[in-house]
C-alpha cells in the first residue's frame, strides 16, 4: 500500500501544482482499486480476474459554476492528467449557471487506514480456492452444484483541493464470498455469505455450518406453495440489508427527502415513523461496514442518528445540497454511509432455534434469509417489493420444517418496520452489500442477525422453484 | 507505448494457453450532463484507456486487466496465471463453438458525432429544454444527457483481427409533480429510434418539441386522476412499457450463460431449461421474438462481438415457441454437449463485455417483438371491453428465475367497453411469466412498433452495465392483475 500511497500523493501534488499555476480552484479525487475476483459456476471456477484500476476526478469552480473531468489512466501519465485538467477549465467556461455558489473549502488532511489489512491484500488465488474448498467440503454432489464468488481487493481515495496542500487518505481492503449450492434437478438453491476487512475474520467453517443445515432441510423436505396471506416473518442478515438499503434511498438520502422524491420530507424529523425498538445510526466507528473517519471534505465524522427508538432524526446533508438549500452538511460526503441498526433482545444465535420459536408460537414462521430484485412500486408511500430467495424455510408449529418456494412482499416500509416489528436479535452481524457496476467500493451493514415481523402480507406465491 | 498484441498473444499459446484474446480500448471517451430544476448539477467528461486479456488454459479462463500500459507483460502474464489457479477446479472444461477467423471492421451509424458539437451547443440545448418542461405544476424537472464514444481493437489466438468504432447517445427528460395524497408522480421520454443514424441529430429540437408538452400535460391530468383500481383485466402495454416487459422476461431469462447457471450466485437463473428448446410454449401464436443484432442503429448491433463472431439475427421465439437463446461461443458449445444434441448451431454472437475491464458474458443485442397483424393502438383499444393501458417504467422487480414478475407504470389509461376512459394513477401489474405470454391477445402492426434503447442493462459478476435495444410494437395481455 505505501508504495501506490507514495505514488498518488506525489501525481496529486504535481497535478495540483500546476493547477495552482493557472490560478485555478479545484478539488482533486483519486480512486485507485486493485481486485481480483474468483466465480464459480457448476461446481468449478468460471473466472479468475485481477484488475488494477486508477480514476482520476477533476473538479473545478468559478463562479456559481462547476465542472467535471474524470480519467481511467496509467498512474504515471502527468501529461495526460494535465490534458483532462485543461479540459475541466475549458468545460467550465461553457458551464451554466447555478442558483448558488457550490463550496470549496480546504481538506483537514486525514490518513485513515483502519479497515486496512495487509494480509488480506495479500491473500493469493490458491487460498482463496482452499478457503472456498473447506466451506463447501463433502457438500457438492451430481445434483448439487456450486456456484458464487469469492472478490477481494484494495482500495485507496486521495484527496487534494487547491485551498492546501493537505492530504486526505482513506485505504481499506474488503472480501466478499458468497457460495450457492443449487439443485440441478430440482432447482432450489440455497447460499451463505461472509464479509470481511481483515483476513482472520473469514471463517470457512460458519459457512460450511450454514450451507450444511441448508442443504440437510432442502433434501429432507418436500417443497410447498404457500397459500396467500398474513405471515409471522423472520427476516435475516442479508434480507434485513435489503430493506435498509431501499430506505437509504428513500428516507435517508437527503436529496430524495428534499425534493419530495421519497417516503419523508424534512417535516417528518423528530416524528415516530418505526416500532421504538427501530434505532439505526451512519456509525464511522462500525469498522465492519469499511467505515469513514472523514468525508470527502475532510471533515471529521460523528455517529448520526438517522432514526432512535423508531423517530426520524436525520438524513444525510451533503454539501452540495446545503449548497443548494441553505443547509448545513453533515458530513456525509461519503461513498456510502456506515449504517448500523441496533439489536434487541432477543437471544437467539441460530436459524435452528427458530424450531423452538414456533413451537412456543401461536403461529408458524417463515424465515426469509434473502430478498431478490427489489423495486420501489412507490416511492412516496415506501412501498416496495421482491421476492424471497436462497434458502427460505416454513417453520411449524409442530417443530416440522418446510421448504416453501418462493413467495413476493409487497409492503410499505412503514407497515414492516412500524407495526409489524416484533423483535430484534441480540447478536448482530456484518452483511456486505456492495454492488460494484463501477469502481471497487466496498459497502457492508450491520445488522441484527435475525428480526421477526408479525402479519405481513405475501402478495404472490410461486408453484415452483 | 505500442504493445504488439498479437506477439503477447502468441506468447501466451506458447506457455500452454489454448486460447486468448485481447480487448485494447485506446480511448474511450464519455460524457455525462445532469440538469435538475435548471441547475447543471453533473458536467462530467470522463476519459478512460486500458485492455483486458483472456486466456483459456486447460478449460479454465483467467482474465486480468490494467489501465497502465507499463504493466501490458505483467498483466498478460496475470491472465495465464489466473487461468492455471482455474484450472484447478473444472468440473466442465469450456469448449468454445467453432467460428470463422473474421478480420473486419465497424462503425456505427452516426450523422453528427456528439464529441464533435460545440459544448454551448449543448448548454444551449439543456436550457431550452429545462424551458419546455419548467411549467405550472411541475416541481422537478430533469434532463440527463450521456454520450459514449469509443474505439476496440479486438485480436485473438485464432486469427480474429477487428476494429470497432461506437457512438452513442442516451438523452432522457423528466418531469415530477406531487398528487392530491402527497405522493409523487412522474413522466418522462427517452427518444426511441428516430434516424438511421445515432449521435447529436437525436437532439433537434423538433424531435423534443411536442413530447416534452405531451409529457407535461400528462403530468397534469396524472396529479388530480384516480388511483387505479385493483382488479384483474386486459392491459395494453405501450413500447416505452412493454420494451421492459420483454427485457426482464425474455430477455433475460434466454441469456444461456444463465441458464447454463453461470449467473446463479447473482442476478439469478432462469425457468429454462436445454430440453425446453424446441418445444415450450413460451407465449401464445402472436409472440415472435428475435435478438436481431443487425438493426440498422441501435447500441445493440455493434458488428461483431467481443468473441470476434460477426453480429446475427437470431429466432428466440417462433409463433409462441420457444427456439433460440442468446448465446456466445462457451454457452453455445456448453449447451450442445450438455444436451447431448445440437440446439445452437453456433454462437449466436452476443458474448460483449461492458469495457475493458470486463469480460464478455452472454448479452442482449436487440431483443424484438415482431408487429403483429392487429392493427393501431387504437384498433386494438375499440376491441378491448376492460382494459388498462400502461405506460412508462417506474419500478420493476422480478423473480429470480424469471418466473413471475411485478412492475410498476408512470401512467395509466383505463379502457371499458373499448372506450379509452382517462388517466389513472399509481398503476401497476403482475404475474406469471409464461401464463402471461400465452394470454397475450393482440399484438399491434407496424405502425405501433418503436425501438427503444437501454443504457442501464446490469448483470454479470463483477457487475456489468450494457447497452442494447428493444422493437417492440403495442401488445394485449388478458387476465392480468392489476393495481397492486
Amino acid at each position: 500500500m505505501e508504495k501506490m500511497e507514495k505514488k498518488i500523493k506525489k501525481a496529486l501534488a504535481a497535478l495540483r501544482e500546476y493547477g495552482l499555476a493557472q490560478d485555478a480552484k479545484f478539488r482533486l479525487l483519486w480512486h485507485h482499486e486493485n481486485s481480483h475476483f474468483i466465480r464459480y459456476a457448476n461446481s468449478g471456477i468460471s473466472l479468475n480476474t485481477s484488475e488494477n484500476l486508477n480514476r482520476l476526478c477533476i473538479t473545478v469552480y468559478g463562479d456559481k459554476k462547476q465542472a467535471k473531468t474524470s480519467l481511467v489512466m496509467d498512474p504515471s501519465n502527468l501529461e495526460q492528467m494535465k490534458k483532462m485538467f485543461d479540459q475541466a477549465l475549458a468545460t467550465l467556461e461553457f458551464s451554466s449557471k447555478l442558483s448558488y455558489q457550490p463550496t470549496l473549502s480546504a481538506i483537514e488532511g486525514f490518513s485513515d487506514k483502519r479497515c486496512y489489512d495487509a494480509d488480506l491484500a495479500e491473500m493469493s488465488s490458491d487460498e482463496m480456492i482452499d478457503f472456498v474448498e473447506q466451506a463447501t467440503l463433502s457438500l457438492e454432489t451430481d445434483d448439487i452444484v456450486l456456484s458464487g464468488n469469492f472478490s477481494r481487493g484494495e482500495t485507496m481515495l486521495c484527496i487534494m483541493t487547491s485551498l492546501s496542500d493537505d492530504v486526505g487518505f482513506w485505504a481499506a481492503t474488503d472480501a466478499q464470498v458468497t457460495l450457492v449450492l443449487s439443485s440441478l434437478k430440482n432447482k432450489w438453491e440455497v447460499n451463505a455469505e461472509q464479509s470481511a476487512y481483515r483476513k482472520k475474520d473469514l471463517k470457512s467453517r460458519v459457512l460450511h455450518k450454514q450451507l450444511s443445515f441448508l442443504v440437510d432441510s432442502y433434501l429432507r423436505s418436500k417443497p410447498v406453495q404457500l397459500p396467500l396471506g398474513s405471515y409471522r416473518i423472520v427476516l435475516g442478515a442479508a434480507a434485513t440489508a435489503e430493506y435498509l438499503d431501499l430506505l437509504d434511498w428513500l428516507a435517508l438520502n437527503g436529496d430524495a427527502v428534499i425534493r419530495l422524491a421519497g417516503m419523508h420530507t424534512k417535516e417528518d424529523l423528530g416524528k415516530q415513523v418505526f416500532s421504538d425498538s427501530f434505532s439505526l445510526y451512519d456509525d464511522p466507528e462500525a469498522l465492519k461496514t469499511f467505515a469513514y473517519s472523514h468525508d470527502l471534505w475532510g471533515r471529521k465524522r460523528e455517529k448520526l442518528a438517522l432514526y432512535e427508538q423508531g423517530t426520524y432524526r436525520n438524513f444525510s446533508i451533503f454539501q452540495e445540497l446545503a449548497d443548494e438549500f441553505g443547509l448545513e452538511a453533515n458530513a456525509t460526503d461519503v461513498p456510502h454511509l456506515n449504517l448500523t441498526l441496533d439489536g434487541g433482545d432477543w437471544e437467539i444465535k441460530d436459524v435452528r432455534e427458530l424450531c423452538a420459536e414456533a413451537a412456543e408460537s401461536e403461529k408458524d414462521i417463515l424465515y426469509i434469509p434473502y430478498l431478490h430484485y427489489t423495486g420501489v412500486v412507490n416511492p412516496s408511500q415506501g412501498l416496495v417489493t421482491g421476492s424471497s430467495r436462497f434458502g427460505a424455510l416454513l417453520f411449524k408449529q409442530d417443530g416440522s420444517i418446510k421448504v416453501p418456494y418462493n413467495v413476493r412482499l409487497t409492503n410499505k416500509l412503514t407497515d414492516l418496520f412500524g407495526r409489524g416489528l416484533v423483535k430484534l436479535a441480540q447478536k448482530r452481524v456484518v452483511y456486505n452489500t456492495s454492488q460494484t457496476y463501477g469502481e471497487r467500493d466496498p459497502r457492508a451493514v450491520l445488522v441484527p442477525k435475525f428480526v421477526m415481523l408479525d402479519d405481513i402480507e405475501i402478495s404472490h406465491s410461486n408453484d415452483s422453484y | 507505448m505500442k504493445i504488439d498484441w498479437k506477439k503477447s498473444l502468441k506468447k501466451l499459446l506458447e506457455k500452454g494457453a489454448s486460447y486468448a484474446d485481447v480487448r485494447y480500448f485506446p480511448q474511450e471517451d464519455s460524457s455525462i450532463l445532469y440538469m435538475l430544476n435548471g441547475n447543471l448539477l453533473e458536467f462530467n467528461q470522463l476519459q478512460e484507456q486500458g485492455f483486458g486479456v483472456r486466456v483459456l488454459y486447460e478449460g479454465a479462463w483467467g482474465f486480468a486487466a490494467s489501465s497502465d500500459p507499463a504493466q501490458a507483460g505483467h498483466t498478460f502474464e496475470m491472465a495465464l496465471k489466473n487461468a492455471r489457479t482455474a484450472a484447478r477446479k473444472v468440473k466442465r472444461p469450456v469448449v468454445l463453438a467453432d467460428k470463422d477467423a473474421v478480420g473486419g471492421e465497424f462503425v456505427s451509424p452516426c450523422a453528427e458525432d456528439p464529441f464533435e458539437v460545440e459544448i454551448g451547443e449543448q448548454m444551449a440545448m439543456l436550457q431550452w429544454l429545462d424551458g419546455k418542461l419548467n411549467q405550472p405544476g411541475v416541481i422537478n424537472r430533469e434532463i440527463i444527457l450521456q454520450t459514449n464514444r469509443k474505439t476496440i481493437e479486438y485480436y485473438d489466438t485464432e486469427g480474429a483481427e477487428i476494429r470497432k468504432h461506437l457512438i452513442d447517445i442516451y438523452p432522457r427528460v423528466a418531469v415530477m409533480g406531487i398528487d392530491a395524497d402527497g405522493g409523487m408522480q412522474s413522466r418522462k421520454y427517452m427518444p426511441p429510434r428516430l434516424y438511421d443514424t445515432r449521435g447529436w441529430e437525436i437532439m433537434r429540437r423538433e424531435n423534443w418539441d411536442q413530447e416534452t408538452e405531451r409529457i407535461v400535460s400528462e403530468l397534469r391530468q396524472l396529479l388530480e386522476a384516480p388511483v387505479c383500481p385493483q382488479d384483474t383485466r386486459s392491459v395494453i402495454l405501450l413500447p416505452d412499457m412493454m420494451f421492459l416487459q420483454v427485457h426482464e422476461t425474455i430477455g433475460h431469462p434466454l441469456e444461456l450463460d444463465r441458464i447454463l447457471g453461470y449467473e446463479l450466485s447473482f442476478a439469478g437463473g432462469s425457468f429454462v431449461r436445454l430440453e425446453d428448446f424446441g418445444r415450450l410454449k413460451y407465449g401464445s401464436e402472436k409472440l415472435t421474438v428475435r435478438a436481431n443484432a443487425t438493426e440498422p442503429n441501435s447500441p445493440g448491433s455493434f458488428g461483431f462481438d467481443d468473441d470476434g463472431v460477426a453480429c446475427q439475427d437470431c429466432l428466440l421465439i417462433d409463433k409462441g415457441r420457444l427456439v433460440g437463446a442468446i448465446s456466445s461461443r462457451q454457452s453455445a458449445g456448453e449447451a450442445n454437449r450438455n444436451a447431448r444434441r445440437e440446439i445452437f448451431p453456433g454462437s449466436g454472437g452476443a458474448a460483449r463485455a461492458a469495457s475493458f475491464h470486463r469480460v464478455p458474458l452472454d448479452r442482449m443485442t436487440n431483443i424484438n417483438v415482431d408487429a403483429g397483424e392487429d392493427g393501431t393502438l387504437e384498433d386494438i383499444v375499440s376491441n378491448t371491453e376492460r382494459g388498462l393501458i400502461l405506460g412508462g417504467e417506474r419500478s420493476w422487480s422480478i423473480g429470480s428465475n424469471r418466473e413471475h414478475f411485478h412492475f410498476a407504470t408512470d401512467i395509466g389509461w383505463l379502457v371499458e367497453d373499448g372506450v379509452n376512459k382517462g388517466i389513472v394513477r399509481n398503476t401497476s401489474y403482475g404475474g406469471d411469466t409464461l401464463e402471461f405470454y400465452r394470454n397475450l391477445s393482440a399484438v399491434g402492426d407496424a405502425s405501433t412498433w418503436e425501438l427503444h434503447y437501454v443504457n442501464n442493462c446490469g448483470k454479470g459478476a463483477p457487475s456489468q452495465i450494457m447497452q442494447l435495444g428493444h422493437g417492440i410494437p403495442v401488445c394485449r395481455f388478458d387476465r392480468v392483475k392489476v393495481g397492486r
